[in-house]
This record gives structure tokens, C-alpha cells and sequence, in this order.
């Protein structure tokens, strides 16, 4: 699903705490809800609606498994959403002329 | 986001996946089992199976229970760029050079291969400059230097009482070399763990409220 509006920003990742999110996956082959919410610094509650909205667009993959008998949420960047980060990239880069 | 931003993500992801110490206490085990292996090649086979079959399983079920609970899980990228064969080949130059700069200076007889034999923990010691450059590469850490720096001049001091008493056998300054640097290491790995299991509490996971939702 793209979210692009006019000026081609993604707005599903230019929201800045999707934007931490989807930048830490893109840098890691998957990672925690618990490394994510250390590393992004959101709230367990914001990390968790964040990462909602970016599996809906289809830009992270969620899987679910148990450790030590208490459940785990693993989270990886899918091609699509890794595909959107790179547009998003270098259409900022663009509207910046950097 | 640009390029630079992203490279001090993921290095802050590797340092965060090197926090628990237990990197450092595996690789001072490993020293000294080399130096067992060298005093005793028979227990190859112990190495084979502890290490390479039996450790992996026992590391990550230590980490699932005592690391990811703090700090959380991240399985960091591999690239096959990781091994890079020129300059491994580049290491090996700087470190045959200078272990023969080495032997001249300190028996005048650079031609003879027994010289040599007695240098050995100095060159490892060099060697030890290779994973740190590529851990400071990792993880932005210029402390790892440290690690080059220290294996190379205890090395080149253990080569130096070798020469100073010819008596000691040239095979005991390497094994006394890794055995000084794992027992090091395995300290100051599990001195890390310590300080890690002391200072991060384990997070109070929300996963059940989260998968209700």
C-alpha cells in the first residue's frame, strides 16, 4: 500500500516516530519490541500503535513466537517497506536538493 | 535520515548486541582452549564439540533468558563483505614485516627459523589488530584499539623473556601468550556481565496487553 500524497512523501513513514521505527529496522535484520522501544524511546503503548499502522501498509513483517513461556513480537522490515524507505529517502533528499 | 544517521544506528544496534559481555568471555574461553589445544592437541576434538556444536545452542538459551529480557533481541545484518580477503592479506604483510623487523632487532639473525618460532606470540599479538578494526568499524568504539594495542606488546614481551631464557621452549611463550590473554578476556568478559545483569533490569514486557488489543 503507498501512502504517497502530492510531493511523493510517504506519510505512513514521515510521521518521525515511524520514521525511528522503520529507520531501525532498515539498519538490522529484525529486531524486539523491547530493543525497539530502547532504541526509539517510544513508550510500549506508542511503539505498539506505530508499529500497527506500518504492518497495515504492509512495510514491517510481525511474527509472534514464545520465549521462555512468555510471548515475543519480532519485527523485520518487509521488501515493500524497505523499497518505500529508500523512495522516501531520496525524495527528501530531492525536495532538499542535498 | 542520511547515510551517516543510519550507520550510527546500526552501530549503536551492534554495541547494544555486545553489552551482556558474554562476546568477550567466549572469545577468552576460546583463548584458552587454544592454549590447552596447544599444550594438548588431543582435546581438538573437545574444541569441535563444545564450541561448535554445544556453544551456540548454550549461548542463545543464556541470552533469551538473561539478555533479551533487558535489553532486547536484535539479529544484526551479515554481509558477505564482512570477510574481506585483501585486507586480511594486507594484516598478514604488516604482521610477517614487522615480526621480522622484530627478530632482527632483537636476535640479529632474521634467517633463522627458530628466531622466528620465538616471535610467534608477538605476531599473533599483531594479528589481534584485525578484530579491532573491525569491531571499532562496528560499533564506533575507539576503545577496541585498545585490545590490538595490549595483545601485541604483551606478546612482543613474552617473545622477549623467550629470547632473554633460551631454556623456555618456543611453543610455551605462545601458550603462555593466549593463555594470559583468555584468562584477561574471560575476566573482563564476565566482570561486563556482572555490571550488565546488575544495571539493566529486565523490562516489564507488555506483550500479552499488546496482542489483546
Amino acid at each position: 500500500m503507498s501512502s504517497d500524497d502530492n510531493k511523493g512523501i510517504d506519510k505512513v513513514i514521515h510521521e518521525p516516530a515511524r520514521l525511528k521505527i522503520v529507520a531501525q529496522l532498515y539498519v538490522v535484520d529484525s529486531a524486539d519490541m523491547v530493543f525497539l522501544m530502547r532504541q526509539t524511546e517510544l513508550t510500549w503503548g506508542n511503539l505498539s500503535s506505530h508499529v500497527t499502522k506500518l504492518e497495515i501498509a504492509g512495510y514491517i513483517e510481525v511474527t509472534k513466537d514464545f520465549v521462555e513461556k512468555k510471548p515475543r513480537t519480532t519485527l523485520n522490515l518487509s521488501a515493500e517497506g524497505r523499497r518505500a524507505f529508500e523512495k522516501y529517502r531520496e525524495n527528501i533528499k530531492r525536495m532538499l536538493n542535498v | 535520515m542520511n547515510d551517516d544517521d543510519l550507520v550510527k544506528l546500526e552501530q549503536n544496534a551492534f554495541r547494544d548486541s555486545m553489552k551482556d559481555g558474554v562476546a568477550e568471555t567466549l572469545a577468552g574461553f576460546m583463548f584458552i582452549l587454544t592454549a590447552i589445544i596447544f599444550h594438548q592437541p588431543s582435546f581438538v576434538g573437545i574444541f569441535v564439540v563444545f564450541y561448535l556444536l554445544l556453544l551456540p545452542r548454550l549461548v542463545e538459551a543464556f541470552r533469551q533468558k538473561h539478555t533479551y529480557p533487558r535489553i532486547g533481541y536484535v539479529k544484526l545484518k551479515t554481509n558477505e563483505s564482512d570477510v574481506r580477503l585483501l585486507p586480511f592479506l594486507l594484516l598478514l604483510m604488516i604482521v610477517t614485516s614487522l615480526t621480522g623487523i622484530a627478530t632482527q632487532i632483537l636476535t640479529g639473525d632474521v634467517f633463522n627459523i627458530y628466531n622466528w618460532a620465538k616471535l610467534i606470540p608477538f605476531a599473533f599479538g599483531l594479528l589481534m589488530f584485525g578484530p579491532s578494526v573491525y569491531l571499532v568499524e562496528k560499533s564506533r568504539s575507539k576503545i577496541y584499539w585498545l585490545f590490538g594495542a595490549i595483545t601485541s606488546i604483551l606478546g612482543l614481551i613474552i617473545a622477549y623473556l623467550s629470547l632473554l631464557f633460551p631454556t623456555i621452549h618456543y611453543l610455551d611463550g605462545a601458550l603462555a601468550f593466549f593463555m594470559l590473554i583468555g584468562v584477561a578476556l574471560a575476566i573482563g568478559g564476565l566482570l561486563k556481565l556482572a555490571y550488565f545483569l546488575r544495571t539493566y533490569s529486565i523490562l516489564d514486557s507488555q506483550e500479552d496487553v499488546v496482542s489483546e488489543q
